[in-house]
């Protein structure tokens, strides 16, 4: 019996933070097995729930944490090119970013909850929400009220505006 | 076969029946799929021996089980146990190795091993302690091979061979006395013995079993699923232990490293409920080796990780939840016991509190720690205080720290983070530079060329030199001032600013600090700039390595230099010199790995040639072939031994420094008749014990250098025992 100390066990390897979501991204370019394969070697993280006034500074100390941080690159409403709630961090190694989710994901920065999820790596343009109104798609529906983002959700907000009673 | 895994890896878990049910019913599947399983069943049990060592008497009861039905099977297991541990040994798994050894003791109480034998193995471990010319660390082990069995066995070993025993704990208890202790106070967290002392590890351990013996061998704690089958188990035939002799030490041998037992509670910390072992009850020994066994299994999963401590089998007899959950209280005892405790401890201590208080809101009471108000600034727990706050203010923002702590507390808080832009002001025309920086400025702003930067610098005079060798650029520490505060400052919005202003201009970085003096004075006007702000400090010097606008050895010594004297004790820049380290690290890992990759590939060309059928008489194409990776390879080795050197030359100079730095202090006080031991001696001499402990596997290979060039006899004692609690680390 050679290599015992070769042999592991597949139940104790268990690592479920680090798994993939459901999340892909329509933009990708490439296949989803591609995408997929992209995601499972990934040392970049998507970073959501952040509050719009969130700074780097602020990223780079809590992402530190887990590892050298190659990158930080803050998610910007399209339009009018400031911060949007996301972010992109890259480290130099994957298992770097595996701690991250670990560690970092569903614990706060800024007294907010946030999560992170792999991604398949930044593209230009990727940094920029994809909204109607230009920050991201989650502010255009959402309905609570969200002091750290703008307050209500984008669409709830033209609502609110429309149904101003007529002054004349 | 997944469902064996599956089967094995889960018993011993929640479940809605009994363990001794599950285990019977378990022992039962196995038997009946030996005929068809059975290597595969030996390799899974010999697997969970060595990788669940929490779980290991459910697995000595499953073992004792199945030898009892099937004696062959037995003694295979036991055979191939010992091949495991021989394995083990040769490449350094000592830590796996002493489960293996635990494992195989308790297989005594589950009448699978016959007793003698295993006293027979013991005999050989203690004996190497009679062995020549090996470190003591080898010795070490194999002694705590021995003693963390006992626990488990020692009622049963002592039973049946109660003289052979007493023999063995009184080799043991002469070895304690005999072997050197230099290496503990480099490994203490404190550095006062109350209100707990700081034992070594071996000492505690040993006070332990003599506790247990007293106490007759009872140990209560350990769950023990055999007992359940006594009538069935004592009816199973026993194997003996092959005789097993220690593998001999050789160059590659690396054995673990001793430790200090770390210890902050006693019973009298708990207020109701039950009570807490002794320090040197045995029981407190084999609660931390299982809590310790939970973490390493289940560090990825940390939901999983916090219920098995939270359910771990007997904590209501022990107060493990109260010490888990009452972070407050740590945390008290641990302020309160600043003033000896160790720096890189302390550093600890302020990561983790202001991580954690940065997700809890900062509410704390910051007013029970207004003792601290009234000492010196240096003093360790007004220390503590700046730094956890500086810390939450890079996790939050000025305004928000200055709004959580009481006014008494604002002479602790840190300073605003802004850029301090020695041109920014009309009042200063008058320095030189000054209308060089305006221009500078402009042409910034207005998207400027490198070469156009160039130009315009080229109108700074050099303070340095009377002739003003225009062509050449030497080192001109204005030019090098004017450009980067100016560029610095227009950049100071974000760290992205920063970091594209140091890309762009590239070119002139690396014009300007070609020289090493260049280098260190762009470092010392980043720190003029940006003072304020440690944080864009040493991402910024983390920047200027990776982009090769500065080398590891100019920041060491920037680092030691006199202008950054008032910030030497400041964490923010150990962690600094940490990660430029690391850096260096990590770069000739990476260089010699791409070597390891090039010489295997020709290796493997070579193979396919052998392989080929054809008989090619072509010797000029294969030797074509090999050139170009031939080429690679001599490069990356040449490279790999720029790399080292580089790397032996960082260590080697901030040895040096260190020893300058502490050695004047030391003759200063001396000649004027003060007690060596002031605050900032502490913390130096404990950051020169950092360095090697963080970093002791590269140091390793330095002794020898070390040992001749700079820790030599003539070198004050203070700092020369550091050099010996390092070296006593491994000997």
């Amino acid at each position: 019996m050679s290599g015992l100390l070769h042999t592991t066990l597949s139940g104790l390897n268990s690592d479920s933070y680090c798994e993939i979501s459901q999340y892909r991204d329509q933009h990708f370019r490439g296949s989803r097995q591609l995408q997929e394969k992209s995601l499972k070697i990934s040392s970049t993280l998507y970073v959501g729930n952040l509050s719009f006034y969130t700074t780097e500074e602020q990223i780079q100390e809590l992402f530190s944490k887990c590892g050298d941080v190659k990158r930080i690159v803050m998610g910007l409403d399209k339009i009018k090119k400031t911060p949007c709630g996301f972010c992109f961090v890259e480290y130099y190694t994957r298992a770097d970013a595996e701690h991250a989710m670990r560690f970092i994901n569903g614990t706060r920065l800024d007294d907010r909850i946030i999560r992170t999820d792999w991604d398949a790596g930044f593209k230009e343009g990727r940094q920029y929400g994809r909204g109607k109104t230009g920050g991201q798609v989650r502010d255009e529906y959402r309905t609570d009220y969200d002091v750290g983002r703008g307050g209500f959700g984008k669409i709830i907000q033209m609502q609110k505006a429309n149904h101003q009673p007529a002054i004349y | 076969e997944e469902r064996l895994e599956s089967l094995i890896c889960r018993v011993g878990e929640k479940s809605n029946s009994s363990l001794e049910s599950n285990l019977e019913g378990l022992a039962g599947v196995l038997e009946a799929d030996l005929p068809n399983y059975k290597s595969k069943i030996l390799r899974i049990l010999c697997t969970v021996a060595r990788l669940l060592p929490e779980k290991l008497t459910v697995y000595t009861t499953l073992v004792g089980l199945l030898n009892a039905r099937n004696y062959n099977f037995g003694g295979e297991f036991v055979e191939a146990m010992i091949r495991q541990l021989k394995e083990c040994l040769k490449v350094n798994m000592y830590n796996e190795a002493v489960h293996l050894v635990r494992f195989l003791s308790d297989l005594v109480n589950c009448h699978v091993i016959a007793a003698p034998s295993m006293v027979a193995m013991f005999e050989n471990f203690v004996s190497v302690t009679q062995e020549e010319d090996v470190p003591q660390v080898r010795c070490d082990w194999y002694m705590f091979a021995f003693l963390s069995s006992l626990p488990w066995v020692g009622k049963e070993l002592y039973e049946k061979k109660d003289a052979e025993i007493d023999r063995l704990l009184s080799q043991t208890e002469s070895y304690l006395k005999r072997r050197q202790k230099i290496h503990v106070p480099m490994l203490q967290v404190w550095t006062a013995d109350k209100p707990h002392p700081q034992e070594e590890y071996l000492d505690c351990l040993w006070s332990q079993i003599q506790k247990l013996k007293k106490d007759r061998w009872q140990e209560r704690h350990i769950l023990r699923p055999y007992l359940a089958f006594d009538s069935i188990l004592c009816e199973a035939l026993q194997h003996n232990l092959p005789p097993f002799t220690p593998p001999p030490h050789t160059e590659d041998s690396v054995y673990p490293m001793p430790r200090v037992i770390f210890r902050m509670f006693d019973y009298t910390d708990d207020p109701e409920g039950p009570v807490m072992p002794g320090s040197h009850s045995v029981e407190r020994f084999v609660i931390e080796e299982n809590l310790h066994c939970i973490i390493k299994s289940h560090w990825k999963e940390r939901k999983t990780c916090a219920a098995q401590l939270l359910s771990y089998p007997g904590n209501n007899k022990i107060p493990l939840n109260y010490h888990i959950v009452e972070l407050a209280q740590a945390t008290e005892m641990l302020y309160m016991r600043l003033d000896t405790m160790n720096t890189t401890c302390v550093d600890r201590f302020i990561n983790w509190f202001s991580h954690h208080l940065s997700n809890f809101q900062f509410r704390w009471s910051w007013e029970d720690w207004s003792d601290c108000l009234t000492q010196d600034l240096e003093k360790p727990k007004p220390k503590f205080v700046r730094e956890v706050l500086e810390k939450c203010m890079r996790l939050s923002y000025h305004q928000r720290i200055i709004d959580i702590v009481p006014t008494s507390f604002s002479v602790l808080s840190p300073a605003n983070p802004v850029c301090i832009y020695k041109y920014g002001d009309e009042s200063n025309r008058s320095l030189p530079g000054y209308t060089v920086a305006l221009c500078l400025t402009i042409a910034i702003k207005n998207k400027a060329s490198n070469d156009e930067i160039f130009s315009i610098l080229k109108d700074v005079p050099n303070p340095n030199q009377d002739d003003d060798d225009d062509e050449g650029f030497t080192f001109n520490p204005l030019k090098i001032e004017v450009f980067v505060q100016t560029l610095l400052h227009l950049a100071a919005k974000s760290f992205s600013h920063s970091f594209s202003a140091l890309a762009k201009f590239h070119e002139v970085f690396k014009t300007l600090a070609e020289s090493d003096e260049g280098k260190l004075h762009v470092l010392r006007v980043v720190y003029e700039v940006w003072k304020n702000h440690p944080q864009m400090i040493a991402v910024l010097v983390d920047k200027m390595i990776r982009t090769q606008i500065v080398d590891c050895a100019a920041v060491a010594n920037w680092i030691f230099s006199s202008e950054l004297a008032h910030d030497f004790t400041r964490f923010y820049i150990w962690e600094i010199l940490h990660s430029t380290i690391r850096k260096m690290n990590k770069h000739v890992l990476k260089i010699q790995k791409e070597l390891e990759e090039t010489k295997a590939r020709l290796a493997r060309q070579h193979k396919r040639r052998d392989s080929d059928d054809d008989d090619d008489d072509d010797d000029r194409s294969s030797d074509r072939e090999d050139g170009p990776l031939e080429e690679q390879i001599e490069r990356l080795q040449e490279k790999v031994e720029s790399a080292q050197s580089e790397q032996k030359n960082l260590f080697l100079v901030i040895f040096q420094r260190f020893i300058m730095l502490l050695t004047e202090h030391l003759v200063r006080c001396e000649t004027g008749g003060i007690d060596v031991f002031t605050p900032w001696y502490k913390s130096c001499i404990e950051r020169l014990q950092q360095i090697f402990l963080q970093h002791h596997q590269i140091i390793q290979q330095y002794m020898v250098t070390l040992e001749n060039l700079l820790f030599t006899a003539e070198l004050d004692h203070h700092i020369l025992a550091v050099f010996q609690q390092f070296c006593a680390l491994q000997a």
